[in-house]
């Protein structure tokens, strides 16, 4: 009986997550109500509209070199020419149902120290994930490049055997040719194996080395396109991230100096993340990535959707305070972003302002999540050092007494 | 950052915060008096605004000595005795002969026919003539609209209008100094079939002449050689407003010709600026016609709305007075060369205002914080019940219940319904209603469903009081949506949903509740102020809100639907809570 239903669960969910309603909105999502949302999930880098033009371009003469707009991994452009391009959104589906099935076996083999809700409950945080669900339906980069993520971290997590490894090294190395800024989080996997490490370099270094070359035969011009430009603010389409603005308002001649700041400022907190956190390394993990997107060049919303199911995940949700307002800042500035970005560039009646300030806001409910994060760390951290068995033991007025107190002291 | 967690933290230490909790029904119905407060009682005191002035230097109104004057006195003249005579003839024939006139003053013309699908105006074929009159200095990137309809919005014949839009092409056709194409439109309407027009210029038409910068509706439906006043319109669909200076130099121009002006239909003229209730009623109408745009006859600017550009009506009322035709002829001759003189796009001035007489303006800054404290209340609201569900309490081990997932598949279930709802007026459609039964039948159905729904389900303490926190949520977010788009719209549904945070079913009265309840229907509230407003009842007003979203893309159905309704409905189906019930479960 439960088998039963359980597959009709499964029916139920498959049909309408990858067929009814994208059949209702339709597949195109520049036609319908998704386009409002264009500035929230694509950027030159990761939407499916660079993605066609890359393709349309590799089969234009046979030359791929032409212009600098082909801002796609050529790899990933290879492997979706070869596929028609009615099947594209059901190959993001299979990657969906990829991440879906892994977040499972994640889910069924954590440690005790996660208290968040349970794991049925988790898998229908998973689906009803707006953010997730859109990205999807955007057939973003990133639909990819979280499957590899999740993937390479069960297999991390299960650092004994060598395959594991190699696998893990496999998606990594996939996960950071298709966004270089990714590159600081291969330092943080490092936590998870006891031994064994350089074999993880070893396996990550060739195959991401392959990838390398194999583009660099295939296009090489990608290297300017996809991961220079990528840093060097190339395409300053106004996205969600803090500093396209600093550059439409910049005098030439200082703007390489903020471009230097700007990277730096992404990358500061890869060393002390890994060193701080070193016996929680899932979490550093977690801590990381969500740094890197809150600074990085083009950041999307779809990475927010992930990094806050990882945040119910794998976090002590009882420990962090002022969720309630977290939930409202998150809410209202994913709300008013496309209004204003609309007012400013369809109606016309508003300006960058209005939409840049919004970004702030935003990025101010990021790294609020951040802030959480690092503190159900601490606490965790400080519950071991000093041999606490368990919180739901005692009150809660002594809690706030004794130790909620204490965290800002804590070594 | 350090500094304002130990502030909050002191807070939360102190008990205040608690304090708060408790008081948030209070604080949240203060924060809609206070907003109404700000509208009507502060914004219209001395002080609060500010005179009008024309930000944008290169507009120069009437700088230029204006021309429109006895020498073109016969032309108008012939053109509005031949015009009057058009008047028994079709739409196509009276096309093809002003179409012929304008070809012999070298304009290009071209007709658009389009189909119109309408169930409050029946469907028909309409068509509508342009000509482009291509700029000497013009490089045909950018263009100004004349738009003249043949009959205006109150179906009167547009014949000086038309003659006046003609007399003036051709007049202009004498002229060097044009930097923009000027396209002269000739619908049949103001409303639908201009819209159609606008929306295939910007996609399909074969003779464009740039992107539109301006727009000017004539509206002088009488025969007379002179008008009493001129009235300036200018609210948009959507809550588009074109910018200030545009309307700021059309009346500027028009107090230099000595005509009396007004806005919105006001007679501002007969009403002294330096009154605080002239300017309370000035600020009332605007932001009324700001959230009833497109549910009236159009006037005909708002049919430009949405593709930045910047349009206004002018319309000649009466027909004695002391000025003459020409008078108004010189009008959109003046502004036609101020915006002539722009060498960018309207940018200067501001886009989102409210007139509180010709002359006198507050800006979005003013004014927008009371559609804030309106989200803000449903907001609190919304926090007030969720703190009696103790779900933000942090010794609560199970977040997501049961209880809650009933909420939470209510919710969804509401949004489906009412995202049904937009569809159930072409449902009644095709029956054998006519429009007023239509109407009393969708408010019927409200009636019945509120006073039937809970006898079906009777939700526990904690889903009553989550579906109440998700309903206010959902209708605060929407308004937040809605502020910077629709102030107007946002403003006036909030305030009229207000009376749904009154309901508290752990009362024992329950019709007190219910009339609550049915005061802040959607369909009943705008139902009742409509009537209010036009004086009569008008049963129609969900079929004209329901064709306008279809025909001119207005979107203030669709909005109703999907966050006020929905809402209601989440009320309705928590109103069978009774504690009376909840004890008995026990």
């Amino acid at each position: 009986m439960a088998v039963l239903f359980s597959l009709f669960t499964l029916i139920v969910v498959v049909s309408t997550r990858y067929f009814l309603i994208p059949s209702l909105l339709g597949l195109d999502s520049n036609a319908n109500l998704l386009q409002y949302l264009d500035v929230l999930f694509n950027t030159p880098y990761t939407s499916y509209k660079t993605l066609k033009e890359c393709i349309i371009m590799l089969n234009y003469n046979g030359n791929s070199n032409l212009g600098s707009n082909l801002n796609q991994a050529p790899l990933y452009v290879s492997f979706f020419n070869v596929i028609p391009e009615r099947l594209h959104f059901y190959i993001f589906c299979l990657f969906d149902i990829g991440s879906f099935y892994y977040i499972i076996q994640i889910t069924n083999n954590r440690n005790e120290k996660e208290l968040g809700p349970n794991s049925s409950i988790k898998l229908i945080l998973y689906l009803l994930n707006p953010l997730i669900y859109i990205n999807l339906l955007m057939k973003t980069t990133f639909v990819i490049i979280q499957f590899c993520i999740i993937m390479a971290i069960y297999h991390i997590q299960q650092s004994k055997s060598t395959k594991s490894i190699n696998i893990a090294a496999l998606m990594f190395a996939v996960v950071t040719y298709l966004d270089i800024y990714n590159l600081g989080l291969v330092l943080v996997l490092f936590n998870f194996i006891k031994d064994n490490k350089s074999l993880f370099l070893a396996s990550y270094g060739s195959v991401f080395t392959i990838f390398m070359a194999v583009s660099f035969k295939l296009q090489p011009t990608f290297i300017m396109n996809n991961i220079v430009s990528k840093i060097l603010f190339k395409e300053q389409y106004p996205n969600i991230g803090l500093w396209w603005y600093f550059f439409i308002e910049m005098f030439q001649e200082y703007r390489d100096f903020f471009k230097f700041v700007f990277n730096c400022y992404c990358y500061i907190f890869v060393l002390p993340i890994f060193i701080r956190f070193k016996n929680y390394s899932l979490q550093a993990f977690v801590i990381l990535f969500t740094w890197i997107t809150a600074f990085k060049p083009y950041p999307t919303i779809g990475e927010l959707g992930f990094i806050l199911l990882v945040f119910v995940y794998w976090f002590d949700l009882r420990i962090i305070e002022h969720k309630l307002i977290m939930c409202l800042l998150i809410i209202h500035s994913i709300i008013l972003l496309p209004v204003f970005y609309h007012l400013w560039i369809t109606i016309g009646s508003g300006n960058s302002n209005f939409f840049y300030a919004l970004t702030l806001v935003y990025v101010v409910s990021v790294v609020l999540i951040l802030l959480g994060m690092i503190k159900s760390v601490l606490y965790w951290e400080y519950e071991d050092d000093h041999q606490i068995v368990s919180t739901e033991n005692k009150s809660e007025t002594e809690i706030n007494k004794q130790e909620k107190l204490n965290l800002v002291s804590v070594q | 950052m350090s500094l304002l967690i130990k502030f909050i933290n002191r807070a939360v230490d102190s008990g205040l915060i608690i304090k708060l909790l408790k008081k948030l029904p209070f604080i949240s119905r203060l924060l809609v008096v206070a907003a109404i407060a700000l509208i009507f009682g502060y914004l219209p005191l001395d002080g609060s605004f500010r005179r009008t002035y024309i930000s944008e230097n290169a507009l120069m109104p009437n700088q230029a000595y204006s021309q429109f004057r006895e020498t073109e006195w016969n032309i108008v003249r012939g053109f509005r005795n031949e015009i009057k005579d058009l008047k028994v003839w079709n739409i196509d024939i009276r096309n093809k002969i002003v179409s012929n006139w304008l070809q012999d003053y070298s304009l290009e013309t071209s007709i658009y026919k389009t189909n119109i699908i309408s169930d409050v105006s029946g469907d028909h074929n309409s068509e509508v003539l342009y000509g482009i009159l291509n700029g000497q200095r013009c490089d045909g990137t950018e263009a100004m609209v004349i738009c003249a309809p043949w009959f205006n919005s109150e179906m009167e014949y547009n014949v000086g209008g038309v003659s006046v839009a003609i007399a003036l092409t051709r007049f202009f056709t004498n002229w060097p100094i044009w930097s923009k194409n000027i396209i002269l439109v000739i619908p049949e309407t103001p409303g639908v079939d201009l819209r159609k027009w606008v929306e295939s210029y910007h996609n399909e038409l074969k003779l464009t002449g740039g992107t539109i910068e301006s727009a000017m509706v004539l509206d002088y439906p009488s025969e007379s050689d002179s008008f009493d006043y001129l009235d300036v319109e200018y609210i948009g669909l959507n809550g588009a407003l074109p910018n200030l200076d545009l309307v700021n130099t059309a009346l500027h121009i028009a107090e230099n010709e000595g005509i009396k002006i007004s806005i919105n239909g006001m007679k501002s003229f007969e009403k002294d600026q330096n009154n605080f209730k002239n300017r309370l009623h000035h600020i009332s109408n605007g932001i009324q016609k700001m959230a009833m745009a497109g549910l009236y006859p159009l006037k005909g600017h708002e049919a430009f709305s949405g593709w930045r550009i910047q349009a206004i009506t002018l319309k000649a009322v009466g027909n004695s007075g002391n000025h003459d035709i020409t008078t108004f002829g010189r009008v959109p001759e003046a502004v036609t060369r101020s915006v002539n003189n722009l060498l960018e796009k309207f940018h200067q001035s501001f886009f989102f205002y409210l007139l509180l007489s010709p002359k006198l303006f507050v800006s979005i800054a003013s004014y927008l914080p009371a559609a804030i404290l309106v989200t803000v209340a449903f907001a609190g609201m919304s926090i007030d019940s969720l703190t009696k569900t103790n779900i933000l309490k942090n010794d609560a081990v199970e977040t997501f219940d049961f209880e809650i997932i009933v909420a939470l598949v209510f919710y969804l279930i509401s949004i489906a319904l009412s995202l049904s709802y937009s569809k159930i007026i072409n449902l009644l459609r095709n029956k054998n209603l006519n429009f007023d039964q239509q109407g009393k039948f969708l408010l019927i159905i409200q009636v019945f469903f509120l006073f039937t729904s809970y006898m079906i389900y009777k939700p526990t303490k904690k889903t009553y009081h989550m579906l109440k926190s998700i309903a206010f949520m959902h209708l605060s977010l929407v308004l937040t949506l809605l502020l910077a788009l629709n102030f107007g719209l946002a403003f006036i549904m909030g305030v009229l949903a207000f009376p749904m945070t009154f309901i508290d079913f752990e009362k024992e009265n329950k019709t007190k509740q219910r009339l609550l309840l049915l005061v802040s229907n959607p369909f009943i509230a705008i139902f009742c102020m409509c009537s209010w407003i036009e004086d009569k009842w008008t049963w129609t007003i969900f079929n004209v809100m329901s064709s306008s979203w279809e025909n001119l893309g207005c979107w203030t159905w669709p909005i109703v639907c999907c966050s006020w309704l929905t809402t209601w409905i989440l009320l309705v189906i928590a109103s069978g809570y009774s504690p009376s019930n909840e004890k008995k479960r026990m």
